[in-house]
This record gives structure tokens, sequence and C-alpha cells, in this order.
């Protein structure tokens, strides 16, 4: 409970100090495919070019049905749910 | 916000953002990770909501015929949904926006009233329109044609997913997945092992690194002059599809592709569906208005 707690408070600490660096910041970041990680702006003001391929591929990942091994039917409660938005 | 005992902590928040239920999921992150994530979906709905007159997806639905500065976000998600044009040739069109207020959607479907009124104006829908809406990344500009709409329901959620899922990764958070009302994109470890475990349809997929996004005609439903209406137009009638298929999820590697290949495979109706999945390369199920749900080789159950 005392846990619940404290995170409770630094969210509602954080919430007013990050929705404002978010009004001003330009700066996002995606991850690389390797471990590091990269720092990018979305769009073309994005200068580094590396970085701007992480994110791409990212969002413009291959499909590719016969990758096995990392889609499957499993036997055990769910952690999300998708649905008809 | 739920913390629970794990080997890492399990952070996870539900809110309203986008007309819908967000629930953003973190193994091994922070509050403030979380926190960021609540605070840039709310921009970027404040963003794209075509309900907002000060959104820009507003401010380029009223300046049609004119390039528009926009945000980076907004230059891609434009990008994105006419890539998604072209892969489904045609059949996902973000440029039906005329339709869908004809068939009554013209607010935030919590406002909608019991019965709407339809729009009196026909519509006459140039199928090669998204094709020439014109986007200048350099210049941060998009321009749509004489008359267009832009809508961006659907994908405008997944994309969210991606972008923010990107985001809380790039922190270094090990695990954690972004569901933007039934759009979501999952990275990283779950909270019980290496993949998530999303319940679609009939069943629960076990997923790692994926978008999973469903589209379906039984939600965000009103009534229109007596007529029972949803929200997906069938691009070659105009109307809310009727086609035999009620609902269709989709995995693929990022959320806007799986809601962009739902609805193309769901307006294919229930022969075509899992074969144009195939065809486009990703996982899906399909359930069609008799409730039988037909599933791609990788999601189907084990005898």
């Amino acid at each position: 409970m005392a846990r619940v707690l404290t995170a409770g408070l630094s969210l509602a600490t954080a919430l007013g100090i990050v929705a404002a660096m978010a009004r001003d910041s330009q700066r996002r970041t995606a991850p690389a495919s390797t471990a590091r990680t990269v720092e990018v702006r979305i769009g073309e003001d994005v200068s580094d070019a590396e970085a701007r391929a992480a994110l791409r591929s990212w969002l413009e990942g291959q499909p590719d049905l016969d990758r096995d091994g990392s889609l499957t039917v499993v036997d055990s409660p769910p952690d999300t749910t998708t649905a008809p938005s | 916000m739920v913390v629970r005992a794990a080997e890492r902590p399990v952070l996870r928040h539900r809110f309203d953002v986008m007309g819908s239920t967000a629930e953003v999921t973190l193994v091994g992150g922070g509050p403030a990770a979380l926190s960021a994530a609540v605070a840039r979906l709310d921009q970027l709905d404040r963003r794209w909501s075509r309900f907002r007159p000060d959104s820009e997806i507003s401010c380029l639905n009223t300046a049609t015929g004119r390039s528009v500065p926009m945000s980076p976000e907004t230059v891609l998600l434009v990008d994105l949904a006419q890539q998604g044009w072209r892969r489904t040739h045609g059949r996902y069109d973000p440029t039906l926006l005329a339709a869908v207020r004809r068939a009554g959607y013209t607010d935030d479907f919590a406002r909608l009233p019991a019965d709407a009124t339809p729009a009196r104006r026909a519509t006459d829908h140039d199928p090669r329109t998204c094709g020439r809406i014109t986007i200048d990344a350099r210049a941060g500009t998009i321009a749509l044609p004489d008359g267009a709409g832009f809508d961006p329901g659907g994908i405008g959620k997944g994309l969210a997913a991606d972008l923010v899922s990107a985001e809380l990764a790039a922190r270094g958070i090990p695990g954690g997945c972004v569901n933007v009302g039934g759009d979501l994109r999952a990275w990283g470890r779950g909270p019980h092992d290496d993949r998530w475990r999303v319940a679609a349809a009939d069943r629960t997929i076990g997923v790692t690194d994926a978008g999973v996004a469903t589209s379906g005609t039984g939600r965000r439903t009103w009534m229109t002059a007596g007529r029972r209406m949803h929200h997906l137009i069938d691009p070659t009638t105009l109307d809310p599809a009727d086609t035999g298929v009620t609902t269709v999820t989709v995995v693929a590697p990022a959320a806007w592709q799986a809601e962009v290949y739902a609805l193309a495979a769901l307006l294919s109706g229930p022969r075509q569906a899992l074969a144009e999945l195939r065809r486009w390369g990703v996982d899906g199920l399909v359930v069609d208005d008799r409730g039988h749900v037909r599933a791609s080789r990788r999601l189907r159950r084990r005898p």
C-alpha cells in the first residue's frame, strides 16, 4: 500500500511538470535497433539520419507471416484487450 | 494506477483520451514515464481531434486547396495514412470525412444525439482524393485537395500508441503496452513473461514487439433517421459498411498498420478478408455476422 501511495503522489506531481515540458519540447526519442538509445526529432528537422531511420523502422516494420515464434495463441489470462475503436 | 509486486514493478494507468479509454502499462518504468505518456497522448488528441475547432486537423479541413503548416507528428500521420491507402489500394481511405458526416457522425461520439439528422447534401467522393494530398515534409506543410476532408479516426489512435511506445522505449523502459481504445503497441517483456497477452475475439494471443488493432461495426453506433449507423464507411458505397464481417483483429509490426489492415480486411468481406491479410503479410482474426471466427495460421487454436 505504501508503494501505491508513493507512486500515486509522484504521478500527480510529475503530471504538471511533464505536461509543461510536452508543450514546449519538440525533441522526441525513439529506439534504435541495437541496445543503444538514439535521440530523434520527428519530421524533417532531424539531422541525424540514423535516428530518423530508427523511428521509421519502429513505425514501418515489414510484416512477415513466416516469422514464427513471436505470435501464438496462449492459454492464460490477458494483460490487455483489443476491441473495435 | 496499479502497482503489483513482481520482479520489476508494473504500473498501469487508465484514462480517457481521443474519445476512448487509454491504458498505459509499464514493466520496469516509473511514474514520471507514465505521466509523460499521459501528457503526450493528450497533446496528440488536441492536435488530431476533428471535433476541436482549434486542432491541426480542423485547420487542415477548413483550408483545403492551400498548404497549411503542421507539426511533424501531423505530417507523419497524414503521410502514413496515405501509405495505408496505397497499400490497400484505396480500401482504407482517410478522406471519407464527408460520408462519415453524412452518416451522422458529426460530433464527439459521447455528444451525439440519440437520433441524428442526416446531412442534406449528398456526397460524391473521388476515389483518387487521398493520392492527391500534397505533403511537404521538409517544409512541414500539407495541402488537401479542394473540398476534401481528412478523418484521422482509427489510424490516429494506432499511431499515437506507436509514438508514445517509441518514446517510452527510448527512455530505457524494458517493457510496456500503450493501448488507446483497443489499438495497442506492446514492446519488450510483459507483466508475467516475455510476451504480452492480448484478449481478441474469442481467444488470447501472445505477442512480442507488435501492434494490435481491431475494427468493428458493433462499436460507435448511432441512429440516423431511424436507421442504425456505424463509423466504418465503405468507399464503394459511401455508406456504413455491411459486408458480412463484424470485426477484424490484426497483428502487425505497428499499431497504425494493424488499424489500416483491419479496416481494409473488414471491407473485403468474409470470403476475402483472410486472403487479403495473408497478401499484406499480417495475421488476424475475422468474425462474421454469424459469430464465426476465422483465424490466420498462427492464431489458430491448437487441437
